[in-house]
C-alpha cells in the first residue's frame, strides 16, 4: 500500500508543480497596466491589452459560429435518434472522428480553407472560425446528450397531447435545454482558449492592437508560445500571460462546476 | 456580453483604411514594423500589417498577391527576375557561442568540422558541443551552408530552431552550444546583456563596420520585394522606406544602411 | 411520416447537421488539395532518415516512429499512476471527503490545462534539469515526461469512468471476503474491466500522438530516430510547426503530406476504439 500511496503522489506532483511554478513566476509580473497597455518590444516590455482584445474577438467569432451550428445540429440528432436511429449513430460516428482529429491538422485545414481559398489571409476572422470547427464536435456531443435526456422524459407526454414534433424540439427541448447550451458554451470556450496549434497558421501573430476582425491577432495560447520560444528574456511575461489564462480557465472550470451540477439536478440525474 | 459586441462592432472597421501587408524575413521584419510604425503616424488611413515567415515565403507570397511587400534577407536568385528586389540594409551572420565560452576565433574549417559532427568538443573542456542549427527554408540558413559548401543532409545537429530569436534563447542555457544569427540579433542582445558572445570568424570581428567595408565574410543584402507595378499607395510607403531617413532606425537596430 | 411543413419546420437543423458531418470531408479535401503529388507517398517511407524537404528528401519515418514512440512513454508513465489515482479516488478516499473533493477537482482543472502551458512548464523546468545531468536536455525523455504529465489527469478521469461501470457487488464481495485493495485492484477489477482500460488508454494515445506543442517546446526538433532517451528529436506535428510558416511549394506539399499521415492515423485509433466500444455494448 505504501508504493500505491506514493504513486498517487508522484502522480500530483507535475500538477502542483506547475501550477506553483505560474503562479509564482507569473503573478509577480502583474501591473495595472498589463490590462492598459500593448506589449512592446516583442512582448518584454509592455502590457497584455492588444494580447486580450484578440483572444476575446476570437473567442466571440468562434462562440457566434459554433453555439447555434452545435444546438441545431443536436437537435436534428434528437430527431434522427427517434426516427432515423442508423443515421444518428453515423452521424455520432462522425462526431467522435471529428473529435479525434488534432487541433494541428484543423491548423492546417485554416489555413487552407480560411487563409487561402476564402482569402481573409492570417486574421483573426480565420482564427475565430477553425477554432469553432474544432470545438464542434465536443459541443454537440455534450447537447445531444442532455437533449436526449428530456425528449426522452416528455416523449410520451407530447405525443399524448398530438403535439409536432418540429414544435416539440423548438419549443419544449431546446428552452429546457438552455442550462445545457450554456454548460456547452463553456466547455466549448475553455477548449478554444487553450489552444495554440490551430491558430498559428490561421490568426497569426501579430501582437498589435487589432483594428478589425481581418487583422492579424496573437491569442493568449500564441503569445506564451512566442515569449517562450522566441524571445530571449521573455520567460517572466510569458508566466505572466500563462498564469492569467489559468485563472480564467480557472474561473470557467468552477462556472462549469456550478452550471453541471444545476444541470443534473434539473435533469434529475442527481 | 453587449459589451462584447459593442466592441465587435467596433472593431469592424475595415473599409475605411488602406492596408498593406509585408510578410517574409523574420530578420527584416522588426526593421520594417519600426519603419511602418514610423510611417503610419504621419499616414492616418493605413494601416501596415507585417508577419514573418522566412525569405522564400515573402518572395512566393509577393508573387502570388499574397502580400504588397516581402521582405528578403538575400538577394534575387535567377528564378525571381519576375520581382523586383529593392536593397534595404545589409546585415551579416554572426557564429555566437555562451558567453562563458573562451572561444574567441573560429575558422571556416574548424566550423565545417563541428558541424559536420567530425569534432565533438571545445579545446577548453570535455564536454560535448550542442549544435544549434535553423530550420529547413530560412534563409539564414541557406547563406550559412551556402558559405561552408555543405549540403543541409551534411550537418549533424543537435537543436534545430525556427527564428534568430530563438537560437539567442536555447544557446543562453547551453555553455556549450554553437549557433549563428543575424549580426544585428547578436549585437541587440550582448547590449542588453543576454549571455551569449558573437565570435570571430576568420580572425574578422563579426561587426557591422565590416559587413559595411565588405570584410566579414558571412553577410547578405536585406530586400524588400515587390511586383514590377504597384498602387499608389503601396509605392509611396515602399519609397518612405528605402529613402535615407532611416539611417538611425537601421542602426539602431545593428543593421547596415547602404549609404 | 411527416407533413411537408414539418420538414421544412426542421430543415434548418438538418442544415447544420450536414455542415457538421461535412467538416470532416471538407477537412479531408482541404488537406489533399494541398499535396502536390499523393502517388508520392511511398518517398515518405523510404527509412533513411534523410527529411531535408528542400532537397527533395521527405523520410517521414523517423519522426513517425518519434511520434509513437514519445505517446507510447507517456503513455507507460502515466498508466501506474492514473489507475492508482481512479482507484483511489473511488475506493479508498472517503466520499465527499474535503481531501477527496480537492484532488478530483485538480485532476478536472489539470486535464483541461492549456497544453502550451506544459510547454512552458516542460521549458523553462524540466529541460534544464535533465541538461545538469546530460546535454541538451531536450528529446524523447523530456517530451514523454511532459506528455505524461498532460495525458495522466485526462487518464484518470476516463479510468475513473471504466471502474465506476464495473458492478459494486464486485466491491462488496471482495470486502466480506476480506480481499485486500492490492489484490481486489490487480485479480479482479483491473481483469474485468480491461477492455474499457485499454480502449481509454488508446484514446490518450490519440491524444498523445495529436499534441503539438508541449512537444515543439522540449523535443529539439532534430529530426533523428529515436534510438536513445536524450537525443533531440521531432515529432510530425512539431514539423508542421516548425515548418509550416516557412513552408512553399514542394516543401508545403511534403508537410500536407505529413498532416495527412498524422489525420489517417489518428483516425485509424479512433476507429479502432469505436469498434471494441460497440462490441463492448453489445456484450
Amino acid at each position: 500500500m505504501r508504493i500505491s500511496s506514493s504513486i498517487l503522489y508522484l502522480g500530483l506532483i507535475p500538477g502542483l508543480w506547475l501550477i506553483t511554478c505560474t503562479l509564482i513566476l507569473g503573478l509577480p509580473q502583474l501591473r495595472l497596466e498589463t490590462f492598459l497597455i500593448s506589449p512592446s518590444d516583442a512582448g518584454r516590455a509592455g502590457g497584455l491589452l492588444s494580447i486580450i482584445i484578440s483572444t476575446l474577438l476570437i473567442l466571440t467569432i468562434t462562440l457566434v459560429i459554433s453555439v447555434p451550428l452545435a444546438s441545431a445540429t443536436a437537435l436534428a440528432m434528437t430527431y434522427f435518434r427517434r426516427y432515423f436511429l442508423k443515421l444518428s449513430r453515423l452521424l455520432s460516428l462522425s462526431l467522435d472522428v471529428l473529435s479525434a482529429i488534432p487541433s494541428v491538422i484543423f491548423g492546417l485545414f485554416g489555413n487552407v480553407l480560411f487563409v487561402e481559398k476564402l482569402n481573409l489571409g492570417h486574421s483573426i476572422l480565420s482564427g475565430g472560425l477553425t477554432l469553432a470547427f474544432m470545438i464542434l464536435p465536443t459541443m454537440v456531443r455534450t447537447l445531444e446528450s442532455s437533449y436526449h435526456e428530456i425528449e426522452k422524459g416528455y416523449a410520451k407526454t407530447t405525443e399524448a397531447l398530438g403535439i409536432n414534433f418540429s414544435t416539440f424540439i423548438y419549443q419544449i427541448v431546446f428552452p429546457l435545454g438552455l442550462p445545457a447550451l450554456i454548460f456547452a458554451t463553456i466547455l466549448g470556450m475553455t477548449r478554444a482558449m487553450a489552444e495554440t496549434a490551430a491558430l498559428l497558421f490561421t490568426s497569426g501573430y501579430s501582437d498589435r492592437m487589432p483594428e478589425s476582425v481581418l487583422d492579424s491577432g496573437r491569442s493568449m495560447s500564441v503569445h506564451i508560445y512566442e515569449l517562450a520560444m522566441n524571445v530571449p528574456g521573455g520567460d517572466k511575461n510569458a508566466y505572466l500571460t500563462a498564469a492569467l489564462l489559468v485563472f480564467i480557465l480557472l474561473t470557467i472550470n468552477s462556472a462549469i462546476t456550478y452550471f453541471g451540477y444545476h444541470l443534473n439536478k434539473r435533469l434529475g440525474i442527481l | 456580453m453587449r459589451l462584447l459586441i459593442v466592441l465587435y462592432l467596433f472593431t469592424f472597421n475595415v473599409f475605411a483604411i488602406d492596408k498593406i501587408h509585408l510578410t517574409g524575413s523574420s530578420t527584416v521584419a522588426p526593421l520594417m514594423t519600426e519603419i511602418a510604425k514610423a510611417y503610419e503616424l504621419k499616414n492616418d488611413n493605413i494601416r501596415i500589417d507585417v508577419q514573418t515567415g522566412g525569405s522564400t515565403k515573402g518572395v512566393v507570397d509577393t508573387r502570388k498577391g499574397r502580400n504588397e511587400i516581402g521582405m528578403a534577407s538575400r538577394a534575387a536568385k535567377s528564378s525571381e527576375n519576375d520581382l523586383i528586389f529593392h536593397t534595404l540594409a545589409l546585415d551579416g551572420i554572426a557564429i555566437i557561442v555562451h558567453k562563458d565560452n573562451p572561444t574567441q576565433n573560429i575558422t571556416k574549417s574548424e566550423l565545417i568540422t563541428i558541424y559536420t559532427g567530425k569534432q565533438k568538443q571545445w579545446p577548453h573542456n570535455s564536454k560535448d558541443i550542442s549544435i544549434i542549427h535553423k530550420a529547413e527554408g530560412r534563409s539564414t540558413q541557406e547563406l550559412f551552408l551556402a558559405y561552408l559548401g555543405l549540403k543541409n543532409s551534411q550537418i549533424k545537429a543537435d537543436i534545430v530552431i525556427g527564428d534568430n530569436e530563438q537560437a539567442i534563447k536555447t544557446l543562453m542555457n547551453l555553455p556549450n552550444g554553437v549557433g549563428y544569427v543575424s549580426i544585428g540579433t547578436a549585437e541587440y542582445h550582448e547590449s542588453i546583456g543576454t549571455p551569449i558572445k558573437r565570435i570571430q570568424l576568420e580572425k574578422i570581428t563579426a561587426s557591422t563596420k565590416n559587413v559595411k567595408n565588405a570584410s566579414y565574410p558571412l553577410s547578405r543584402k536585406l530586400s524588400l520585394v515587390t511586383k514590377k507595378d504597384i498602387p499608389d499607395h503601396v509605392k509611396h510607403f515602399l519609397d518612405y522606406s528605402l529613402s535615407n531617413e532611416h539611417e538611425e532606425l537601421i542602426k539602431g537596430l545593428y543593421f547596415v544602411p547602404l549609404k | 411520416m411527416f407533413r411537408l411543413s414539418e420538414w421544412f419546420k426542421l430543415s434548418p437543423l438538418f442544415l447544420a447537421a450536414a455542415i457538421t458531418v461535412s467538416v470532416l470531408t471538407l477537412i479531408f479535401i482541404m488537406i489533399l488539395s494541398e499535396i502536390q503529388d499523393l502517388a508520392s507517398l511511398p518517398a515518405f517511407i523510404t527509412f533513411n532518415g534523410l527529411w531535408f524537404p528542400t532537397e527533395g528528401l521527405f523520410d517521414l519515418t523517423p519522426m513517425l516512429l518519434s511520434t509513437l514512440l514519445i505517446a507510447v512513454c507517456a503513455l507507460v508513465f502515466s498508466i501506474p499512476i492514473s489507475i492508482v489515482q481512479a482507484y483511489w479516488l473511488i475506493f479508498i478516499a472517503k466520499k465527499n471527503g474535503v481531501w477527496s473533493i480537492l484532488v478530483k477537482r485538480f485532476i478536472e482543472v489539470f486535464s483541461g490545462f492549456p497544453s502550451v502551458v506544459f510547454g512552458l512548464w516542460g521549458l523553462t523546468e524540466i529541460v534544464p534539469l535533465i541538461a545538469k545531468w546530460t546535454s541538451p536536455g531536450f528529446g524523447l525523455l523530456a517530451s514523454a515526461v511532459v506528455l505524461a504529465a498532460m495525458i495522466s489527469p485526462y487518464l484518470t478521469l476516463l479510468f475513473e469512468a471504466n471502474f465506476l461501470s464495473a458492478p459494486t457487488q464486485l466491491k462488496l464481495v471482495s470486502n466480506s471476503l476480506g480481499i485486500t485493495h492490492q489484490k481486489f485492484l490487480f485479480q479482479i477489477l483491473i481483469p474485468y474491466s480491461i477492455k474499457r482500460l485499454v480502449q481509454s488508454s488508446a484514446l490518450a494515445l490519440g491524444r498523445g500522438i495529436g499534441e503539438t506543442m508541449a512537444i515543439v517546446m522540449v523535443a529539439g526538433n532534430v529530426v533523428n530516430f529515436p534510438t536513445d532517451f536524450i537525443k533531440p528529436i521531432r515529432t510530425i506535428t512539431g514539423a508542421i510547426a516548425l515548418e509550416m510558416g516557412y513552408a512553399v511549394d514542394g516543401h508545403r506539399s511534403a508537410l500536407f503530406m505529413a498532416g495527412f499521415i498524422l489525420l489517417v492515423l489518428s483516425l485509424l485509433i479512433a476507429f479502432l476504439t469505436q469498434d471494441k466500444m460497440e462490441q463492448h455494448d453489445a456484450n
